[in-house]
């Protein structure tokens, strides 16, 4: 097996008895790399020499008996909305193209420190906003399982990557989905952590009251281990993969059915993908019990609000430059926002407390877990997108950015061959959990990562 | 539902406070993108004016 395809897991076994070194690791990564990314898109920049001097670094350590853990020699890349010092922050425009960031930001800083291996830059849609877009630098990222269809986004470059067999695990960020619905689209593992478990510093915003970071991945367990790399260790919660390979018998498992299955753009395979997987959820022991979310177009009315609300904050000053540098759909989107007010920014914020605490009220009190759907249909295809205007991709991941409860998207089944997805939502700071039932059902359906 | 729709002219005028000259079809297109917006936020505001009535000890 070439080593690139190794789970973490086994890679990491594998550095520890002498088998495999990370540098033999990361030259196996940045061989496919080569080989793939110029179809793919999925890196902007490849740090090669500063990434096999890592590698070197991270077997000196190994054979000197100091092993920082799980990542220790393991590649890894960051979507360019991260700093990592002496490379640039593109955010996939034009406006910062070519600025070099002079720190790394806090969860590079605790890759390094885990002895993770960074191989670069990952592709984005412009300041995590909208896309695809083809007036940007770069080229979209393509959708390894289905080159025609989009990668979804905003985190399209890490989707890509995973899907693609170029890495096993990536950092992306999630505003409104911008983890989940690429790593739906592209067939792989996204994890949205609870809001405020991830430190954000050297991470460029896009709306702070949503802004996440956290991995995507090959599999549960290797976006469990990102997680737990990048994560504040000073949180009270179980670390994310310390429960992998426990059963699930007993577990209350809330299934937020009506919440998507009435939706009038839902593809009939992602409800039955979705009905299977709970089905398969029941046969291992976990209590099902059908739920009432609150209602969809109210989360996510609030969360359009303050995304679009906070974004404009930010770029007000850049917007009104004579040449802004935007892209069209990056500067559509970011214009929306101009006829809102702060108090309907008050509100919606005020709203996202209020629903945080219904749903704490009326589903986790009473269940450990929630089932959904992470977008409606498989990824849309790439031709809808090429005349710049907005183009609606039904999904449910917004309402979690609103309330902060964490959130694991994982393929389940597929519509015509193109990979579907389903959410395991949990209690805050209850990643632990989630990763564990994420896991068990990922085991039961076969699946090991994408096939490359 | 509490406000009227932004018009064309409320629009043009935030976009003439905010520094922005808008080119038409980003104006098409920003101007449809606002009015859902303002269809979310009264949502939005609807729903909390209900919520604060019920809980009227909520911070």
């Amino acid at each position: 097996m070439n080593p690139a395809d190794l789970p973490i897991p086994q890679a990491a076994a594998r550095l520890r008895d002498g088998r495999l070194t990370a540098v033999a690791l990361a030259r196996a990564h940045l061989e496919r790399i080569a080989a793939r990314n110029p179809a793919l898109h999925a890196f902007v920049a490849v740090t090669a020499e500063p990434a096999l001097a890592a590698a070197a670094r991270a077997d000196a350590e190994l054979a000197a008996g100091q092993d920082r853990g799980p990542l220790h020699g393991i590649p890894i890349a960051v979507k360019d909305m991260i700093d990592i010092a002496g490379s640039a922050t593109a955010c996939g425009s034009r406006l910062r193209a070519g600025r070099r960031a002079a720190r790394n930001a806090e969860v590079v800083r605790r890759l390094l420190r885990g002895g993770a291996v960074p191989l670069g830059k990952l592709a984005t849609y412009e300041f995590a906003l909208v896309g695809p877009s083809f007036d940007q630098p770069d080229p979209p990222a393509v959708n390894p399982r289905a080159p025609e269809r989009i990668t979804g986004g905003s985190s399209s470059g890490a989707a890509a990557a995973v899907a693609g067999g170029l890495l096993r695990t990536a950092l992306g960020t999630d505003t409104g989905g911008s983890i989940r619905a690429p790593a739906g689209y592209c067939g792989v593992v996204g994890l949205k952590p609870t809001f405020g478990r991830v430190p954000r510093g050297g991470v460029a915003p896009l709306a702070p009251g949503l802004d996440h970071v956290g991995p995507i991945s090959a599999t549960v367990a290797e976006a469990a281990l990102t997680l737990d790399a990048i994560a504040d260790p000073g949180t009270p919660a179980a670390p994310a993969a310390a429960d992998l390979g426990r059963n699930i018998d007993g577990l209350r498992i809330a299934y937020a059915r009506d919440w998507f299955a009435r939706d009038p753009a839902l593809d009939p395979a992602v409800l039955g993908a979705i009905d299977a997987a709970v089905e398969i959820l029941a046969r291992m022991g976990a209590r099902i019990g059908t739920v009432a979310m609150p209602d969809h177009d109210l989360m996510h009315a609030a969360g359009a609000v303050m995304l679009q609300a906070e974004a404009l904050a930010l770029h007000r000053a850049d917007l009104a430059a004579s040449d802004p540098g935007y892209g069209r759909a990056a500067f559509r989107s970011l214009v929306s926002g101009i006829c809102l007010t702060g108090e309907d920014l008050a509100a919606a914020r005020r709203a996202g407390e209020y629903l945080r605490a219904e749903i704490d009220r009326t589903i986790f009190a009473f269940h450990d877990a929630l089932v959904t759907a992470t977008t409606l249909t498989p990824a849309p295809p790439l031709a809808a997108f090429r005349a710049g205007r907005p183009v609606w991709t039904p999904m449910r991941t917004l309402p979690f950015n609103l309330t902060g409860h964490p959130a694991l998207a994982l393929p389940a089944g597929s519509s015509d061959g193109l990979p579907l997805s389903l959410q395991i939502v949990g209690r805050a700071f209850d990643e632990c959990r989630i990763c564990r039932i994420g896991h068990a059902l990922e085991s039961a359906l076969r699946t090991n990562g994408p096939s490359v | 539902m509490d406000a009227p729709e932004p018009t064309e002219e409320a629009f043009d005028e935030a976009a003439r406070r905010a520094g922005l000259t808008l080119a038409p079809e980003d104006r098409t297109i920003a101007l449809a993108e606002a009015r859902a917006l303002h269809r979310a936020a009264a949502l939005v505001r609807a729903y909390v004016a209900g919520a604060d009535r019920r809980n009227p000890h909520a911070e």
